[in-house]
């Protein structure tokens, strides 16, 4: 068992922590790709500007170059660097051979490796080219155009205010993305830890239960989530394995009781005839007695297991086609002799042709017990009708006679198991039959049911015509 | 007649041994499935008695092995189980017939001769006779010497039942079986309530013979 729980628990974290996990990895990974795109887009657009910077800066040099020729040129570079925007240029100009004639590095400019283009670029568009720093990651990116003359001019800009903006960015992306994270493991285990509750107290139930507290349930937040319906739908099983696991407890007590008064009969005749110095003929007596009364207490078992059967829903029906007026012709047909000796009229009537889906021998023993009621209780002289009858989708067997009645104050109790009124303590009888009425009704999906006042008492049978199986 | 009982409790099996030898049959008994099963393929039985639960080898599996190697013998199967798929079980093993525990030993009887009249292959008769009384069972006509007697479908088929019994009690679960098809007690006594009739009828007829009543055992025709 610790090792089940063991596993159980193990099985609990692991979900945990694998949610939490799940949560987390999705989190930053969103969190992730947000931001990398950003930061592509914002490395792109500084490069794109860097770009169009020093394009212009190439196309108004060009163009000074070629209005005033190299001086010009020489003059224009230290003045543009003072008054343009703050944008440090580095500005070469080579000659035809690829001698170099003019080299403008901006003062606080790292050292790049400058090397002479591997090729003139081709007229009407600049080129593209990079050099790397001498000392640190920075790159000089490097356009060249070719003059109308064969010169090549080139113009240059360091990536390091770049670089320095993407740093910064970089920084950013931590700070957020560190706290983020957090947020994502501290938010996921949250809602794990929230979204398992409902387990875990199902978990807590379940060893309660193995601990043998069998009345233990598990909590039902009314959300009507699926953990939750998991709750109540455990809760109703529970609850009938505990009336499955009562009822057959209280069957149980029930023989346990039940025989004893019997047996307590059965074993004082015996004794008594043993203790006594009678005559052959009142050993006899006592004998058959002892006879007569373990029959009564096998049928007094038989009838207790039938009724337990049936009251806990554990009775297996035998279902077959019945036709309804032969089964009350054959119950009748078996009193008509006792109903006749007793001077009483019993009569049968049944619609032809109405059949059900039942237990045979257990209706027969349902409409029998009704009928062996209203025999035994029904005065010399009376009436007692067996009908039948088809109403909606129930077959209803009606049991009437024009007898006393039951009193008011026991109708209640008549179908409580081993409750005999004080008219029938007068009669044979075991206390058990119109629960098993009530119980064989009850297996089949249908009823049954008294009305009584003096002189007219019906009991009705209602049995649904089809069973769903 | 030789009967084999296998039965492993000594009081169950002590009181159908001097129940079959009062009835007229020489009885053989074993304690176990065992001893039963050697018993039965050596032994020409008339039929055999043989309990469910029993040490070495239980009564089904007996049974089913003696059905294996062909031995025809009527078994009658006892058991404490009274659930309709123990005697579908019990059947199925090739067992003859099934009679739940506790049981009347006169039932227990009936059914062993009529198992053993099955079992010779004597045709079912269609006359009965006990004493005076005769009952052709294909005219339904019931006579007490000459006179005839006018009875009722069910007196008649009560008769029926004690007559194929004559002299030996016949239970009211075997008279409920025989004549209504019923297989349980209705508290009220419809039993006593035909066997009265009958009685008066038959001791109006002179010389029909009577029936008795035995408390606690049943009801038996005496011729």
């Amino acid at each position: 068992m610790s090792l089940s729980l063991e596993r159980l628990s193990r099985l609990r974290r692991t979900i945990s922590f694998r949610l939490a996990l799940w949560h987390t990895g999705l989190f930053l990974a969103g969190s992730l790709a947000i931001l990398s795109l950003a930061y592509f887009l914002l490395a792109s657009s500084l490069r794109r500007k860097d770009r169009d910077a020093i394009l212009a800066e190439l196309h108004e040099l060009s163009a000074e170059y070629a209005e005033r020729g190299f001086e010009g040129l020489k003059r224009e570079i230290p003045a543009r660097s003072v008054s343009s925007k703050n944008i440090a240029f580095t500005v070469r100009l080579l000659a035809p051979g690829g001698a170099l004639r003019l080299l403008s590095i901006p003062p606080d400019a790292p050292a790049f490796e400058l090397t002479a283009p591997a090729a003139p670029p081709k007229s009407g568009e600049a080129e593209w080219s990079r050099a790397p720093a001498k000392e640190d990651d920075a790159v000089l990116e490097v356009a060249s155009a070719l003059l109308p003359d064969g010169a090549v001019l080139q113009v240059g800009k360091s990536s390091e205010e770049r670089d320095d903006l993407i740093e910064r960015f970089r920084w950013i992306v931590a700070a957020i993305l560190l706290p983020a994270a957090a947020l994502g493991v501290i938010g996921g285990a949250f809602l794990t830890d929230r979204a398992l509750r409902p387990l875990r107290a199902l978990l807590a139930t379940i060893h309660d239960i193995e601990a043998g507290k069998l009345a233990s349930r598990a909590p039902v937040s009314g959300s009507g989530d699926e953990l939750d319906e998991l709750g109540i739908v455990f809760n109703r099983m529970l609850g009938k394995i505990a009336g499955l696991v009562g009822g057959m407890k209280d069957a149980l007590d029930d023989v346990a009781h039940d025989l004893r008064t019997p047996l307590t009969r059965l074993r004082g005749g015996a004794e008594l005839a043993l203790r006594e110095d009678c005559g052959l003929e009142a050993l006899r007596e006592a004998l058959a007695d002892a006879v007569e009364e373990s029959d009564r207490i096998l049928s007094l078992l038989d009838g207790l297991l039938d009724l337990s059967e049936a009251e806990t829903g554990t009775m297996k029906l035998a279902l077959v086609e019945i036709d309804l007026a032969r089964l009350l012709d054959e119950s009748a047909y078996l009193y008509q002799d006792a109903a006749e000796a007793k001077g009483l009229s019993l009569k049968v009537e049944s619609a032809p042709g109405a059949a059900l889906r039942g237990d045979l021998s257990r209706l027969r023993r349902a409409v029998a017990n009704l009928l062996d009621n209203a025999v035994k209780y029904t005065p010399r002289g009376g009436t007692v009708l067996l009908a039948g009858s088809l109403n909606g989708a129930d077959a209803v067997v009606r049991v009437s006679d024009d007898g006393p009645g039951i009193p008011p104050e026991d109708l209640p109790r008549i179908w409580d198991r081993l409750f005999r009124g004080d008219r029938s303590r007068a009669e044979k009888g075991l206390g058990l039959g119109l629960s098993l009425v009530r119980a064989v009704a009850r297996a089949h999906g249908g009823s049954a049911e008294v009305a009584s006042v003096p002189g007219r008492t019906v009991f009705t049978l209602r049995l649904p015509q089809r069973r769903e199986t | 007649m030789k009967i084999l009982i296998v039965e492993d409790d000594a009081k169950i099996s002590s009181f159908l041994r001097q129940g079959f030898s009062s009835a007229g049959f020489t009885v053989d008994h074993a304690e176990d499935g065992e001893a039963g099963l050697s018993r039965a393929l050596t032994g020409p039985y008339a039929a055999a008695v043989v309990d469910v639960m029993l040490p070495k080898l239980d009564g089904l599996s007996l049974i089913e092995s003696l059905r294996r190697r062909g031995v025809k013998l009527p078994v009658i199967i006892l058991s404490a189980k009274r659930s309709v798929s123990e005697r579908v079980r019990g059947l199925q093993a090739g067992g003859d017939d099934y009679l739940p525990k506790p049981f009347s030993f006169s039932e227990l009887l009936a059914r062993v001769r009529a198992l053993i009249r099955r079992a010779d292959g004597a045709a079912d008769p269609t006359r009965l006779a006990a004493g005076r009384l005769t009952m052709n069972l294909l005219t339904r006509e019931v006579r007490s010497g000459a006179s005839p007697l006018v009875l009722q479908p069910r007196e008649f088929a009560l008769l029926e039942v004690l007559m194929r019994n004559a002299g030996t009690p016949v239970s009211k679960a075997m008279i409920l079986e025989n004549v209504w098809g019923y297989d349980f007690d209705p508290q009220t006594n419809v039993v006593d309530v035909l066997v009265c009739r009958l009685r008066e009828k038959l001791d109006r007829a002179a010389g029909a013979g009577s029936i008795k009543t035995l408390r606690g055992v049943g009801y038996v025709l005496k011729p």
